[in-house]
């Protein structure tokens, strides 16, 4: 899920989206403040997380890439300005809340048995809910008229405006969904494994390898680059060790785009359209 | 005054790193995210050298510096097929990739435990224990690296590189070729970071793969973003302006554990502001891409 938000962003606004990792963050401690403070429930807590988590992703559109897209900046200005977003959201929540682990109790968790296996409940709700969201963008992207403007967007945005598209609208349509994307696994993660400010940069690294490995061109290949990954990573931990993990992941993503830096599931571009 | 000294230091590594990390990012237009692990390999391998085999200090340094150097170019023949956030992502890659090896192999780094009692530098039998000596060595150190950076800004190499930056299809015209020439400012970026992370190790006398950490590589890469790079003064500028901070924090009053923070914030904004107002940072030429 995080890698179709970040394949999102990157194919249509091609912006390097690193402030997806303070996103995260932040998504994390609005669950936490509307459990563990506020006492909401939890269904209502999540619902404020996945709102607040949108309407944040749509104020860092407003505040800090369009008034770059105004100005023409070039693509690393946006990286570095993405990162500076991204350290600012980290540490504004480590001041708040202090830089230690916090976690959300909500009693030990049920485990469910399916003919042998034994999954805890929270993992199956993980799985359920990345399934219905890639199939939910993968419907919207097929069947909406809007889908074929974003992808436009990634290649030519000058023309946006000159076909009569609203590129405002549709650039912060995207932050906002992305954003709401990230809020679910965020929120479900945290109630696993609860959360520390530090954590974001980690989770937007990989949703990035997972989108490079898999294509950044295709809708597939950021699911097929997340799922990619996170089997590897299962494999690395039964084989090897958890200490391994990032040089497996980062050892892959270095080989694919040296291989095929298209992505596995990329199409083969002309040579003048992968320099620009 | 040990405290003056020490941040005189601190400085003056910093301004090693620094310069050598303008020759890639000022002077070739390429933001790297893996100097940090290039300060790393060389702080290692500097103190496995001369702790291993008893090397003194000017032996083992250059030992460091020519191996830091090779493993330098190497992750610049991969790297350097890439340009934009692609090579950014790349170079990153690496960095995670070393700080891995250097965590995990605990039989060679001694793991997240870290190396401790590492010498102090004896030259010519002259042992510099105090951070006076240790200030005039890095001062030393400092004149040397930076004249040689100095010299080659302005070479014609340093012109060929600055030409590829601008525009690379032209440069290459002129019979500039790209990838022997960035790769040359990569390693020589490379090795000149070993020579600081030598220091470091040295002047700390203890270091564990923390230090070397995607957070070190952003904030090297921050110097140059936020004083600026392409030319002589941004880099120190920002330098002097990275490392006094936190102190000048300090002298406000504020609280250590909000401090920290603090500073992040300020440098987050920063960055996001000097990117919108002034790409090439306070006193640079090179404004980013």
């Amino acid at each position: 899920m995080m890698a179709i938000g970040f394949g999102l962003v990157y194919r249509s606004t091609r912006v390097f989206h690193l402030a997806y990792g303070g996103l995260y963050v932040l998504a994390c401690y609005f669950l936490l403040t509307a459990m563990n403070y506020l006492k909401f429930p939890l269904a209502s807590s999540l619902a404020l997380t996945v709102i607040g988590t949108g309407l944040t992703g749509m104020l860092v559109e407003k505040a800090v890439y369009l008034p770059f897209l105004r100005r023409n900046a070039s693509s690393g200005a946006l990286l570095i300005a993405s990162l500076g977003v991204y350290v600012v959201c980290e540490n504004l929540v480590a001041l708040l809340f202090g830089n230690g682990v916090k976690t959300i109790s909500t009693g030990i968790e049920p485990s469910i048995k399916l003919s042998g296996f034994v999954i805890a409940r929270l993992q199956a709700i993980q799985f359920a809910v990345g399934s219905g969201v890639i199939l939910v963008v993968w419907w919207a992207l097929r069947r909406w008229t809007l889908a074929k403007a974003l992808w436009a967007m990634g290649d030519e945005p000058e023309l946006i405006p000159v076909v009569g598209l609203p590129v405002k609208g549709l650039r912060t349509t995207i932050l906002a969904a992305s954003s709401v994307m990230i809020a679910v696994p965020a929120s479900l993660i945290s109630l696993d494994m609860g959360m520390d400010p530090h954590v974001g940069m980690s989770y937007v690294l990989i949703a990035a390898v997972a989108v490079f490995f898999g294509g950044v061109d295709s809708f597939w290949g950021w699911v097929t680059g997340g799922f990619g990954l996170a089997l590897l990573q299962s494999l690395v931990i039964w084989r090897f060790s958890a200490q391994w993990l990032d040089l497996a992941a980062f050892g892959l993503i270095v080989a694919v785009l040296l291989l095929r830096p298209q992505g596995l599931l990329g199409m083969r571009r002309r040579i003048e359209d992968i320099s620009t | 005054m040990t405290y003056l000294f020490h941040l005189l230091i601190m400085i003056g590594i910093y301004t090693m790193l620094a310069y050598s990390l303008n020759l890639i990012i000022g002077f070739g237009g390429l933001l790297a995210l893996s100097h940090g692990a290039f300060y790393g390999i060389g702080a290692y391998a500097f103190t496995l050298i001369s702790m291993k085999t008893g090397m003194a200090f000017l032996p083992a340094l250059l030992s460091a510096l020519i191996l830091t150097g090779m493993i330098a170019f190497l992750i610049s023949i991969p790297a350097l097929r890439f340009r934009g956030d692609l090579y950014v992502l790349v170079t990153l890659g690496f960095q995670m990739i070393i700080f891995t090896v250097l965590y995990n192999w605990t039989s060679l780094t001694n793991g997240s435990w870290g190396i401790s009692g590492i010498p102090r530098p004896l030259i010519w039998g002259l042992r510099i224990d105090s951070p006076e000596k240790f200030l005039v060595l890095v001062a030393a150190l400092n004149v040397l690296v930076v004249g040689f950076l100095f010299i080659l800004y302005h070479s014609p190499y340093g012109l060929s590189l600055k030409g590829l930056r601008d525009d690379e299809p032209a440069a290459q015209s002129l019979g500039i070729r790209p990838f022997a020439q960035y790769s040359i400012a990569m390693t020589i970026g490379g090795a000149i970071a070993a020579v600081s992370g030598a220091c470091f190790a040295s002047y700390v006398t203890y270091i564990d793969p923390t230090s070397f950490t995607l957070q070190e590589s952003i904030f090297q890469a921050c110097i140059l973003l936020i004083g600026g790079s392409g030319n002589r003064i941004g880099p120190f500028l920002g330098v002097i302006f990275m490392v006094l901070l936190p102190e000048l924090l300090r002298f406000v009053g504020l609280p250590d554990a909000v401090a920290a923070n603090t500073r992040q914030i300020i440098y987050g904004l920063m960055l996001i502001s000097l990117m919108y107002w002034r790409p090439q940072g306070l006193a640079g030429e090179f404004r980013v891409r």
